[in-house]
């Protein structure tokens, strides 16, 4: 009694509840000195129970017997050892106990089992959602009878659709097997209705152990069914993918597009100046680590990478580029020299290893589209960007003085110099432009892979292909060139597998390079200068 | 018009670039040891006829024979092996060889690779190389390299060049153009002297240049041939100054 | 018609022959006795057999890029499948001495793959290793040359296609159910037609083998650049086109020569296998092939000893910089390809003075065109 009172006192709970404890524990006291299978009755007497009372203390009595922590003191009480110290079972309470007095209850495997139904019968019963999800999910087809019940006395009172649905889905599964024709059918046409991707292994699985089953034709159909439904799915996972794969190679490529497409300039450290536009992210996210603007860190980089990639572009162009013009050749291996140098500048400053940028909360998880196809957030910000910079883009070259500055000098120099336009502050500032874009796209791409010194170089031939691809000296070009480029490889990744799909993809690209040098889009035109002098 | 010994026919020629029509039904023939001189302002086409005869542009519609043979199935170097060479209108030599390289590379011979895994032999270039040079002018800067030869100079070896391929029809872009009065009339000797073996298209800007040479003189305007005769017909008729001489002589 | 005048290639023929002299003398050092000035190590005798296959590989692409204006990003994929083919061979001859004693490769053991592929049939043969050697680079050469020129991709969209490819086939050669090692590719060599390839002696034959075949090499290409095809070339350099209107099948020269340059590569890289005693994909890597570029770009491209000069400049200074400053290294090779494609665009060679005469003199007197050649367009 003594006990019971302190237990009210420190829970402060009501009355009833101190009322429906002392049952529960009058009902094990009454068990002191049972052995073995005797305890089966009490759990199997608690799974039935209705009221679910005491819920908390019995589902922590039967996970202790399960664990094999519980031991019985000579008046009946139990014990649940807790590291060194034991636990009073019903209250939960630390207290002092003779620990010689104590008996260990051996138990066996029949007893676990009678343990597992009760615990999953209880927890089903539990008004805490989220006990209940997990049980349910651990549910193991078939089901019991009785559990069966219990869980159609639940669908029936439960409020929540979506929890409802799965109840039923889960009572289907089992009745699917039901002697009972009818009941069979209903099952069906839940499992049908509800469509899930398992449900068609199931249906799959039943037609192979049941080839006669009276069911089978519905069944086929309603595999077939379900099978087109997943391909739809699929296809749009790949196509979604694809688009944001293609908006990452078209970041990359966009400011190659204008220094090789519009310049003619082989540029090979594009890869490189991608790679300092990385490093940039990381430099302001280490400034920015400890203050609110933290998170703010992938947007705010953006602006930074292009700013300071743009600069280190100007200085290229004016110092070693400039001199090269009219040599495509000679400036290949001039800026795969400017690359080499910018992959060991790094190394020496930052390190070989690749540098961690934390991506921030609100771009960590992904948006859920359908089961199993979720969209990261960071790949949503690639998309955006990318639609953001093209359209900015396309805008700054048909309204701006500069965009038009830049299209008459790439068009016709000679004419251009002749307007007094400065044609080599155009080129440098045209290259310029063209390097900040490769910045801005590092920039996003710390965002969704490792910042190595290297990782300039997985991207450059990429890049040269969606350019080539697209059809050189125009933007509209290369928008096309990744999306095609984006697509076909995640469909094709999606029949063979990554690295045979990116040797089958480029392989279809030097086929297509064959058959079509001026690429998607480009227009034929007079050709009767020839290339001699 | 249609003649059954013509040596080159165009049929119906007709090419468009992105919608705009650089020929339009263009049918003309060519017979042996003939010039024929074609006039006209710019973008009206000359240069566009002669890429499609050699191969370098194909046409939407028409056809081009030689010989009976049609060559809009051919490549530029079938093209060039059956006996059509062309005169670029900027010079086309090749800088880093030298003149005589130049010349030897464009001997008659087989065209094909293993047939050329051999020397250069001295009979060849004392009885095929060293005439051509002389023929052009060009035998004291044999072992010159090409690109330090002067406008004119380059102009000749192209010649020479095409005088080493001997073809039956030889295509002249604008010869003469940035010639001194002297390499002019040099020039127009060396192409007389050439037709007496060749069938030769000529065309040019230089009015002076063409009366002097011309036979018949075909003029064209806008992808089309406006009309066709001697000089002396040509300068009088009021539709050709109207197009092309009335404002030469503006 | 004046004659001939003064040869500088005759000139670079001398410099050449004194230097095969001296890689001759340099083979006769280990003779000598140990601690004498004139003794020369085994990994010396290695290094410079190494770099003899290297120079294989910068005439091949000299003749490619300086002689004809091609350009190709993908000679190391050549130079890697001649020494796949007899690294196979190397792999076959010692069936039963790897580590798990089974006549398989070690590598296949590993991956428990019970019987060989049927593309490893063969190669315990040497002739056919030979001639795979050959037949596997030049097949490919074949095919992406043919492919590309005939349909006119030059300049700089065929090393990008080259580039593509090579960054293509070191991925492919990466993968482990290739059946080439995947990432070790094949290594731990025992013996190359019976004879240890441990020995210094079979070192030594090895290194004369690699001397023999660059003279070999330098001689054909020599000859044949001096001929006919060598005019050809060079106004496939200059004007592919207006080439094109002289009669030539371009593509088929092409092809020509890029084929010759593989089938150099594959047989430079068979000898460089059982020098160096492994290859692995990482031989096919794209930045490999640029340096082959180096090589030549630095040398002196357009002259055969200008290629085989740069190929043994800048190996001996990768070997020592790498060793020493292995930051350095990097920086020196990028510097390197500035500074030389800015100030000396034709190489170390044109620090050797031209030979004057009068179309000499002429020349240096009038002042050549500024940059804009004519190769690359």
């Amino acid at each position: 009694m003594k006990i019971f009172l302190i237990v009210c006192v420190l829970f402060g709970s009501s009355s009833l509840v101190g009322a429906e404890a002392s049952n529960l524990r009058t009902s094990v006291r009454a068990m002191a000195h049972t052995e073995g299978e005797g305890w089966n009755a009490l759990f199997a007497d608690w799974a039935k129970d209705s009221q679910a009372a005491n819920e908390a203390a019995k589902l922590r009595i039967m996970e202790a017997f399960l664990n094999g922590s519980v031991a019985q003191d000579p008046l009946g009480d139990l014990w649940i050892k807790v590291g060194d110290i034991y636990q009073d079972a019903i209250s939960g309470q630390s207290k002092e106990v003779q620990v010689d007095s104590l008996r260990v209850i051996p138990i066996n495997n029949s007893i676990r089992r009678a343990i597992r139904q009760s615990l999953s019968a209880l927890s089903l019963r539990s008004t805490d959602q989220r006990v209940f999800l997990e049980s349910l999910e651990a549910l193991e087809e078939p089901i019991p009878e009785t559990i069966l019940v219990t869980l159609e006395q639940r669908s029936v009172i439960e409020s929540d659709p979506l929890l409802k649905a799965k109840i039923q889905q889960k009572i289907a599964s089992t009745e699917l097997h039901s002697d009972d024709p009818l009941r069979a059918e209903r099952a069906l046409q839940i499992l049908t209705d509800e469509g899930k991707r398992e449900t068609m292994s199931q249906l799959q699985r039943f037609l192979k152990e049941h080839p006669d089953s009276p069911l089978r034709a519905r069944m086929e159909h309603a595999v077939s069914k379900l099978q087109l439904k997943f391909l739809g799915l699929e296809t749009l996972g790949h196509t979604i993918y694809g688009l944001s794969l293609a908006s990452i190679l078209l970041l990359v490529s966009l400011g190659l597009a204008i220094s090789f497409g519009l310049m003619k300039i082989i540029n090979m450290a594009h890869g490189e100046l991608l790679m300092v536009g990385a490093y940039v992210s990381y430099v302001l996210q280490s400034f920015l680590v400890s203050t609110p603007w933290a998170s703010w860190s992938p947007l705010l980089s953006l602006p930074l990478a292009f700013l300071c990639t743009a600069g280190l572009g100007y200085a290229l162009e004016k110092l070693i580029i400039r001199h090269l013009y009219g040599r495509p050749l000679e400036t290949l291996l001039a800026t795969w020299g400017i690359s080499l140098i910018l992959i060991q500048g790094m190394r020496s400053a930052f390190g070989a290893q690749n540098v961690e940028v934390a991506v921030p909360p609100w771009l960590t998880g992904g948006w859920s589209l359908a089961e199993g196809l979720v969209v990261p957030y960071n790949r949503l910000l690639a998309i955006g960007v990318s639609v953001f910079v093209v359209s900015g883009l396309c805008l700054f070259f048909k309204y701006s003085r500069f965009g038009l500055l830049i299209r008459a000098v790439q068009q016709n120099r000679s004419m251009a110099a002749c307007l007094k336009i400065s044609t080599d502050r155009v080129d440098a500032m045209t290259f310029a432009l063209g390097s900040g874009l490769a910045g801005l796209g590092g920039a996003i791409l710390s965002q969704i892979t490792n910042v190595s010194p290297e990782m300039g170089q997985t991207y450059i031939i990429d890049s040269f292909l969606v350019v080539v691809l697209g059809g050189v000296g125009s933007i509209g070009g290369s928008v096309l060139g990744a999306l095609v480029l984006g697509l076909t490889s995640k469909y094709i990744e999606a029949m063979s597998g990554a690295v045979i799909a990116k040797i089958i993809v480029m392989a279809l690209i030097i086929i297509f390079i064959q058959k079509r040098p001026e690429g998607l889009l480009a227009y034929k035109g007079r050709s009767h200068e020839i290339d001699a002098a | 018009m249609q003649d059954s010994q013509a040596l080159l026919r165009l049929e119906h020629i007709g090419v468009s670039f992105d919608g705009f029509q650089a020929l339009d039904d263009v049918s003309i023939d060519f017979r042996n040891n003939e010039l024929t001189c074609i006039i006209g302002p710019n973008g009206a086409g000359k240069s566009t006829l002669l890429d499609i005869i050699t191969g370098l542009t194909k046409p939407d519609k028409g056809r081009v024979l030689f010989e009976g043979e049609d060559l809009l199935q051919l490549c530029e170097s079938d093209i060039v092996n059956l006996g059509i060479a062309r005169k670029f209108q900027t010079p086309a030599v090749f800088p880093d060889l030298d003149v005589q390289g130049n010349i030897a590379i464009c001997l008659r011979g087989s065209r094909r690779v293993l047939r050329n895994l051999r020397k250069v032999t001295e009979s060849e270039r004392r009885d095929q190389i060293h005439p051509i040079l002389q023929r052009v002018g060009l035998e004291h800067h044999a072992y010159l390299p090409a690109r330090f030869l002067s406008h004119g100079q380059k102009q000749w070896l192209e010649i020479g060049m095409i005088l080493a391929m001997n073809p039956a029809v030889i295509l002249l872009d604008e010869p003469v153009t940035g010639m001194t009065p002297k390499e002019i009339e040099i020039t127009a000797a060396l192409i007389e002297d050439l037709l007496q073996h060749h069938c030769i298209l000529l065309i040019d800007h230089d009015m002076g240049f063409i009366r002097s040479m011309a036979r018949e003189v075909i003029v064209m305007h806008q992808g089309r041939i406006l009309t066709r005769g001697t000089m002396q017909m040509i300068e009088n008729d009021p539709l050709v100054k109207q197009v092309y001489l009335g404002y030469q002589h503006a | 018609m004046k004659s001939m005048p003064h040869d500088q290639t005759k000139l670079y023929g001398w410099i050449f022959a004194a230097l095969v002299l001296v890689g001759v003398l340099l083979g006769l050092g280990p003779f000598m006795p140990k601690g004498s000035a004139l003794h020369v190590s085994d990994f010396t005798i290695t290094l410079l057999g190494k770099y003899s296959c290297y120079a294989m590989v910068a005439l091949a692409v000299d003749l490619c890029w300086g002689f004809t204006g091609i350009l190709s990003l993908g000679q190391g994929v050549f130079f890697a499948l001649g020494a796949y083919a007899m690294g196979m061979h190397l792999m076959r001859s010692m069936a039963g001495q790897g580590v798990y004693g089974s006549v398989l490769p070690d590598f296949m053991v590993f991956l428990d793959w019970q019987t060989l592929p049927w593309y490893w049939q063969g190669f315990d043969q040497a002739w056919f290793a030979f001639i795979m050697v050959l037949a596997v680079p030049g097949g490919l050469a074949f095919v992406l040359g043919y492919l590309s020129f005939r349909s006119r991709v030059k300049g700089v969209y065929f090393s990008i296609i080259s580039q593509a490819l090579t960054y293509l086939m070191m991925t492919l050669f990466f993968q482990n159910d290739l059946g080439f090692g995947g990432n070790n590719g094949l290594t731990d060599f025992k013996t190359i037609f019976g004879f240890s390839l441990k020995d210094p002696e079979t070192k030594l034959a090895l290194y004369f083998l690699s001397l023999a075949a660059l003279v070999l090499t330098w001689i054909l290409l020599r000859t044949l650049i001096q001929g006919r095809l060598g005019l050809v070339l060079k106004a496939i350099r200059d004007g592919e086109q207006r080439l094109r209107f002289c009669g030539y099948p371009v593509a088929a020269y092409k092809t020509f020569v890029f084929v010759l340059a593989a089938l150099i590569c594959g047989a430079a890289g068979a000898l460089y296998v059982p020098q160096v005693g492994i290859i692995n994909p990482s031989e096919m890597a794209p930045a490999q092939s640029i340096e082959m570029v180096v090589w030549v770009a630095l040398g002196g491209r357009g002259t055969l000893l200008g290629a085989v000069l740069g190929a043994f400049i800048v190996s001996a200074l990768k070997s020592w910089l790498t060793e020493i400053f292995p930051d350095l290294w990097l920086f020196f090779l990028g510097l390197t390809f500035i500074a030389v494609t800015l100030f000396l665009p034709k190489g170390l060679m044109s620090l050797i003075p031209q030979r004057l005469n009068g179309q000499g003199l002429r020349s240096l007197l009038r002042r050549r065109p500024p940059m804009e050649s004519h190769h690359a367009r």
